[in-house]
């Protein structure tokens, strides 16, 4: 906001195994300490998503199966940690809940699906090669004016709206936004541009000449003037294409506009367990490339951007 | 995606398909139309579209809806271009919600609406059972009702297949199967149906699982052998009455805690037998019939409190002294006049409505027979408007008889006895 509040908006990836998650948060801006409940939201959704990838087994391919165990208890499971953490953070039992309100996006990507849920505002598009944008979640209906599903609401885990789709086949793009990105946009078909314009970019430029930073500060300094969240996973055009370019794509994995504050973290809960971590990639960066099953590869960003003071 | 052109396999009529509904695992759900009339069309994928899959829709289609709360199969269709089928069904209605919508209280029904929707749950199953078939998945995603009214719709019927049978791929939900589906011992069966009905109408009248108690608060990952033990080898229900250590944990499980003593006691007792010895017994499950009369009393007791709350009226139940108290207000409740049909007591609030399953009639919709009216002159005084097409006979308590036409009201008066045709009601006020 062009409050002068700390960026109360989180994102994250990381990559184990052959997943990549990313998170996306907003703490809401009546809420005390909604940078931390952000904050904590997107280490929960991580690590959660991490460890649903690894418990599925044999059934990831069985995307009824996903999309089931996906509701229970995965959800219920993200709730219910992140309440727990608050109230650890907060050292208090009683401490109220909606001091640290906050949505949550998440996006789980595997070589057998894709999993996207989404508690509150905020966007999820994916863009196939068409170029058309697809709202992967109907609107929530408790989502309205200024009022948002939340976190810290009693029964929030059936809020966090779930849906798998089988894994994109093709040149794709996932985007998944904080409401400030939309809300800067005269109309939703104008804000939806946004994913076939960032699928155009990667396409003509390469993934780290995108300047994120750049492009969500100037949004959002010409729109609603509040703090932006944003995480792209990219889905290369083919295998052929993939694997020749592997060696470019890693070496570009420096981008020139690197945002002063990288969100790329591997979640917080795994640091100190390398082992079960397995062969997590975390950079330093805001990029991080993945080689999937030797075939597969995604290129993951996330940036945000704090609202400019006016 | 691409839109699928539609035929109809019976007939070679061409359905017309407009919009993407949705799509899952299995497959997409179309918008269409059919000869002018809006119908929804389901396509299976490259990979579920097996024989056994199209050889069960085959025999659906042939068997016809049991009841018409069932989005049942209408007819086989194919995609012209990729020869995948699929089959129409009716529409879903806008105004039908998700038993989720109401857990995320994005819905807010009136318990006389929730109970409604159960017993019409129990006897859409019951009907659905006697025809010899099984459901295999009753759960959140399949179950839809209109908070306003309780009606029904149930949807996923792709599923459904005959008693017995394995051939099906479908397991169900893990938390609404039965505890040896889970175990991996049986496969789904009308048996199974019915804890998972159980878990279903716990989950519209208490907001949580009877199994979700104090041992999956302790369950802090995504631990699935854990899961599998609450919900499989040891489950046990949140008020079982020979072992607590299951209870509903405070700031975790607070709705059932909050309804606990809601509900009349005989309601409470079928819960228990479901999920106590009915959990480990299957013959002693509750029956669907067993909840549609349960169900069907609850409404009739439903006590409506000047505050709006809705509490319910026990008459074998002794009141505290000082009357029964409302649970929202905590004033004491004035017992409206009561209609007593059979051994049945129907409370007569402002907003009571009779249907035809109150007066022995066989038929199950919507349409209420009878409502609750004030007068218009006198407004201390209430009546029974008769919302059928027949006359009714009413009996005064001086032993005058009078017709009661169609729209015309019958006096509520101690002592009035009022026939409906099959059944007769003599009124308490």
């Amino acid at each position: 906001m062009r409050s002068g509040k700390p960026c109360q908006d989180e994102v994250r990836v990381c990559a184990v195994a052959d997943s990549v998650v990313a998170a996306v948060a907003d703490g809401h801006g009546t809420s005390k300490h909604a940078d931390v409940g952000a904050r904590l939201a997107v280490q929960v959704a991580l690590t959660s998503l991490v460890r649903f990838a690894e418990d599925l087994g044999e059934c990831a391919s069985d995307l009824t199966q996903v999309r089931k165990c996906a509701e229970h208890p995965l959800r219920m499971h993200i709730v219910r940690e992140w309440k727990a953490q608050v109230r650890a953070k907060a050292g208090d039992d009683e401490s109220p809940l909606s001091d640290y309100g906050s949505t949550l996006i998440v996006a789980l990507a595997t070589p057998d699906f894709l999993l996207v849920g989404q508690l509150g505002d905020g966007d999820v598009l994916l863009v196939a090669k068409d170029g058309k944008p697809e709202v992967l979640l109907p609107a929530d209906p408790a989502v309205f004016a200024d009022e948002t599903s939340s976190l810290c609401l009693p029964e929030a885990e059936y809020s966090l709206r779930m849906r798998a789709l089988r894994a994109p086949v093709g040149e794709t793009l996932l985007v998944l936004s904080t409401d400030g990105y939309s809300k800067s946009y005269p109309t939703d078909a104008a804000f939806r541009q946004i994913g076939p314009d960032y699928l155009n970019l990667i396409r003509k430029n390469g993934v780290s000449a995108l300047n994120l930073r750049g492009f969500l500060e100037q949004t959002t300094a010409q729109g609603a003037g509040d703090d932006i969240g944003l995480a792209l996973i990219y889905w290369p055009p083919s295998t052929s294409q993939t694997v020749a370019g592997s060696s470019t794509i890693s070496s570009e994995n420096s981008p020139q506009n690197e945002p002063n504050r990288t969100s790329m973290e591997r979640p917080a809960e795994m640091e100190s367990d390398e082992s079960s971590s397995g062969n997590l990639e975390a950079t330093s960066n805001n990029w991080i490339v993945r080689w999937i099953r030797d075939a597969l590869c995604r290129v993951v960003g996330t940036v945000k951007a704090k609202a400019i003071l006016k | 995606m691409r839109k699928p052109e539609l035929l109809k396999i019976t007939d070679g009529t061409r359905i017309t398909a407009n919009s993407l509904l949705g799509q899952g695992g299995q497959g997409e759900v179309w918008k269409a139309t059919d000869g002018g009339e809006a119908v929804a069309v389901k396509i299976y994928h490259r990979n579920t579209s097996t024989v056994e899959q199209k050889a069960v829709l085959e025999r659906l289609v042939e068997k016809g809806s049991p009841a018409p709360h069932f989005l049942w199969p209408m007819a086989m269709v194919k995609d012209i271009q990729s020869e995948r089928y699929g089959y129409i069904m009716a529409l879903r209605e806008p105004n039908f919600r998700g038993v989720e919508d109401f857990m995320a209280r994005r819905i807010h029904p009136s318990m006389r609406a929730l109970l409604t929707a159960g017993r019409k749950l129990a006897d859409g199953f019951l009907r659905l059972h006697s025809h010899g078939l099984c459901y295999r998945d009753i759960s959140f995603t399949n179950v839809f009702f209109d908070p306003k009214t309780g009606d029904i719709r149930i949807c996923d019927n792709d599923n459904v297949d005959i008693t017995g049978a394995e051939t099906g791929s479908v397991m169900g939900t893990q938390r609404f199967m039965a505890p040896e589906v889970v175990r991996r011992e049986q496969a789904p069966s009308a048996d199974t149906d019915l804890y998972s009905l159980a878990v279903l109408l716990f989950f519209l009248l208490y907001g949580g699982h009877p199994l979700d108690g104090q041992l999956e608060a302790n369950i802090r990952c995504l631990d699935v052998p854990a899961y599998e033990r609450l919900y499989g080898s040891n489950p046990l229900y949140i008020w079982d009455t020979k072992d607590d250590s299951n209870r509903p944990v405070p700031g975790i499980h607070d709705n059932p805690i909050a309804f606990r003593d809601m509900y009349p006691g005989f309601l409470a007792d079928l819960f228990r037998r479901s999920f106590t010895d009915g959990l480990r017994y299957p013959p002693r499950r509750v029956r669907e019939s067993e909840w549609r009369k349960a169900l069907a009393s609850a409404i009739n007791s439903i006590w409506r409190c000047g505050c709006g709350a809705e509490n319910f009226y026990e008459p074998a139940v002794a009141a505290p002294a000082g009357g029964k108290r409302c649970w929202s207000c905590k004033k004491p409740l004035v017992l409206p006049p009561r209609i007593k049909i059979d051994d049945e007591i129907i409370l007569l609030n402002r907003t009571t409505r009779l249907f035809g399953y109150h007066v022995g009639q066989a038929r199950d919709d919507d349409t209420p027979i009878a409502e609750v009216v004030q007068n218009s002159q006198v407004r201390n005084l209430f009546g029974l408007r008769n919302l059928t097409t027949e006359a009714w006979t009413l009996t005064k308590s001086d032993g005058s008889v009078v017709d009661v036409s169609p729209g015309r009201a019958a006096s509520i008066l101690n002592d009035n006895r009022i026939n409906f045709g099959l059944k007769t009601g003599e009124v308490w006020a």
